[in-house]
């Protein structure tokens, strides 16, 4: 007889527990694995805004032109920025050179207009070369039309300052 | 001697002992079994609670670090937003992506591209047949590289001429 108490009070002790504490459990970290798939995904998102802006941060710092310590290089970033274009369209195979380079608004030091054209190819070339990082120039505007075999192109760019 | 007499002797029902042991050996496990899967799932709790808590914090501290330098916005973030762009799609690259969507007659006459928060492209092409337009069309708005794809005016005479506008998405995630 003790042993059938016995084991009727085990039962009713494991269904006690099931029910008061498993279960319970069990639901609360149902809704903590929801609320934790969530807190992942935000996560996520917010890693990827900031790594977005680091990245431009990072392009912009990348794009400023490297300074040169070389004689004769112009200290003011207008006339840096010009030079640096001048030296790109040097050999580049292009003609009708319209090129003119302002001081720009801050943080902009200067604004870049260059109208030219060439072969096709080159243009293409030089539309690269003209804007790689540590060139200084950042892309506002590029325009390209064919003209038979030539193409025409102008760029409106930024000119940035030189990073200590 | 007299012999014993069995006929009027009681048959006593010996008490089944093991019947009641295994009833008693299941309660057992069944409590064990309850009480190992409330460690289970206890243990389940903390770590999932722990990883939220932790999970909640890290997301805390990004976005008070995003919305520190979104809160900067102002000429720098536009023209961080062009030097990302003017890095990763100077227009060779756009002009190259371009190209691989073209069928063999349909020629570009312009194109324009405006550097911001994205590239916006407006292009003028031509095409001999307009069957090869209209596959660069479907070629332009499928494509993953391109966004927007917004047709023009277009002129249908044999050939076309035709405008286009769009935005030029890259190899961004």
């Amino acid at each position: 007889m003790k042993h059938r108490v016995a084991a009727v009070l085990m039962l009713a002790l494991a269904g006690l527990v099931y029910a008061g504490m498993t279960a319970r459990w069990q639901r609360r970290a149902a809704l903590a694995a929801d609320a934790y798939r969530a807190a992942r995904h935000e996560r996520r998102e917010a890693q990827l805004r900031l790594a977005q802006m680091q990245r431009r941060e990072s392009a912009l710092r990348r794009a400023s032109p490297v300074r040169t310590a070389a004689p004769g290089a112009p200290a003011d970033p207008v006339g840096a920025t010009r030079q640096g274009i001048v030296a790109s369209l040097q050999g580049a195979g292009v003609s009708g050179v319209r090129l003119a380079v302002r001081p720009g608004t801050p943080p902009a030091a200067a604004e870049v207009q260059l109208t030219l054209e060439g072969p096709f190819k080159d243009v293409v070339h030089l539309s690269g070369e003209l804007v790689r990082p540590g060139t200084g120039v950042v892309l506002d505007r590029f325009h390209l039309s064919a003209h038979d075999a030539r193409v025409a192109m102008t760029l409106k760019g930024t000119g940035l300052q030189a990073l200590p | 001697m007299s012999r014993p007499d069995f006929s009027s002797t009681r048959i006593r029902r010996i008490p089944s002992r093991s019947g009641e042991w295994l009833f008693v050996g299941i309660a057992g496990l069944a409590l064990a079994l309850a009480v190992s899967s409330a460690a289970g799932a206890w243990s389940d709790l903390r770590r999932i609670e722990d990883d939220l808590a932790r999970t909640r914090g890290e997301t805390g501290t990004l976005s008070v670090a995003a919305r520190d330098r979104e809160s900067r916005k102002g000429p720098d973030a536009v023209l961080s937003a062009r030097a990302l762009w003017t890095a990763d799609s100077p227009p060779p690259r756009v002009l190259a992506d371009l190209e691989t969507l073209m069928p063999g007659d349909v020629r570009l006459v312009t194109l324009g591209l405006d550097y911001g928060e994205r590239i916006e492209l407006t292009l003028e092409v031509a095409a001999r047949h307009a069957a090869s337009y209209d596959l660069f069309l479907v070629r332009l708005q499928q494509s993953p590289l391109f966004t927007d794809v917004r047709p023009g005016e277009e002129v249908r005479d044999g050939g076309v001429r035709a405008q286009v506008r769009a935005a030029y998405r890259g190899g961004r995630p």
